[in-house]
């Protein structure tokens, strides 16, 4: 699913990567506001979806090859997140849908689990 | 964070405890280096995710940190030492959930116990030597082997003498032995005390008493170093002891700067 539809789905705000929205292509994704367990679990190219907003969050992106972010309950990035989004080329989303809203969205609409379960 | 590079294998960082900014940066970087290299990506990743756990504890609990990063053909050797408040009980640390984070760590989505054992998931082999109230060094071998023994480098004394052209002083003795690190040091007594099994030792001492102690604690070699050739009884006598003796008139500086690009590591 393109960026864009889950843009439209989630009612969502582009903060950065608007350029991105028809070319990043999306399957999975993985949903947390534990920083460690998206490290030790998140598999790379799934949408990140969180309510952290700090620059962790980009670095995470970077480190496990994440394809974006979806802030979800309003949350507003803070400027240093969004400058270093922009620097890295990270497509940043922002939705007023609570995290189980935003996943059962995406989940309908055909999004995988990053990892279903944890062994 | 500083970043130097040392010839092709060796990368080092420093990164400032409260930092927060900035951790996360060496991560990213050594894992461009290690894309650059063509490692295999399932080692990239686990380097990655280490590394960037420990840039968190560094930056979290600790004044300062440095990260080596020795790349190897196939596997990765991490050593993180800082100075910080150390850790009271290992074993406990090391569980999932242990945490002594603050409010401010856990605000940025760490702290919840789950950076060490992350660690300890990525990692082949993990050590972790700590002092409360002085600091933690954390080493971490990261290889796509399954089977992981000693700590014994893919490089032989041979190797070494062909790559560095340092001279061969010895005939008869074993050049084929793999080397498990690098010591150096001119008061025996130090060396006799911190050299390893495997080692290969640069020395600025040309008495023969040196290879005594060489062969006493089974080094791979000795290169003797600073421009004074050992005479004849010292070669004859690490002939006999089976050591073989490299020579070259570079500083033991120079000398420890030429292996660690060859992948040569210091004891861990």
């Amino acid at each position: 699913m393109k960026l864009s539809e889950i843009k439209d789905l989630l009612n969502a705000d582009v903060i950065v990567g608007e350029d991105m929205l028809g070319s990043v292509e999306v399957e999975t994704a993985f949903a947390s506001d534990l920083l460690s367990d998206v490290l030790a679990y998140a598999k790379e190219r799934a949408l990140f979806i969180t309510g952290l907003t700090n620059p962790q969050v980009i670095r995470t992106v970077e480190v496990l090859d994440l394809i974006g972010v979806v802030f979800v309950r309003g949350k507003v990035p803070q400027m240093d997140t969004v400058e270093l989004a922009k620097r890295k080329n990270i497509p940043l989303l922002r939705t007023k849908c609570i995290m189980f809203e935003t996943c059962g969205r995406l989940y309908g609409a055909g999004i995988k689990a990053s990892i279903e379960k944890v062994d | 964070m500083q970043h130097t590079q040392c010839a092709n294998h060796i990368f080092s960082y420093t990164l400032r405890g409260g930092d927060f900014d900035n951790a996360g940066r060496i991560s990213t970087s050594l894992k461009r280096e290690l894309r650059t290299r063509e490692y295999p990506p399932h080692i990239i990743q686990r380097v990655a995710i280490v590394l960037y756990e420990a840039e968190i504890n560094v930056v979290s609990y600790t004044k300062v940190g440095y990260f080596f990063a020795y790349c190897r053909p196939n596997s990765v050797h991490l050593v993180i030492k800082d100075k910080g408040k150390g850790i009271d009980n290992i074993k406990l640390a090391v569980q999932e959930g242990f945490s002594t984070a603050t409010d401010e760590i856990r605000r940025l989505g760490f702290g919840a116990g789950m950076g060490l054992s992350n660690i300890k998931r990525n990692a082949n082999v993990m050590r972790i030597c700590s002092k409360p109230g002085v600091g933690t060094k954390i080493s971490i071998d990261i290889t796509s082997r399954n089977h992981y023994g000693d700590l014994i480098m893919d490089i032989t004394v041979n190797e070494i003498q062909q790559k560095t052209n340092f001279e061969l002083l010895t005939t008869k003795a074993d050049c084929s032995k793999l080397i498990t690190g690098g010591y150096v040091g001119d008061m025996l007594s130090d060396v006799n005390a911190n050299g390893k099994k495997g080692n290969i030792w640069i020395t600025i001492l040309t008495h023969p008493n040196a290879v005594a102690v060489a062969s006493l604690k089974d080094f791979s070699a000795i290169v003797v170093a600073g421009g004074i050739k050992p005479r004849d009884e010292f070669i004859k006598r690490a002939d006999e002891e089976d050591i073989p003796v490299l020579y070259t008139d570079l500083s033991a500086y120079e000398v420890v700067v030429l292996l660690s690009s060859l992948g040569v590591t210091a004891n861990h």
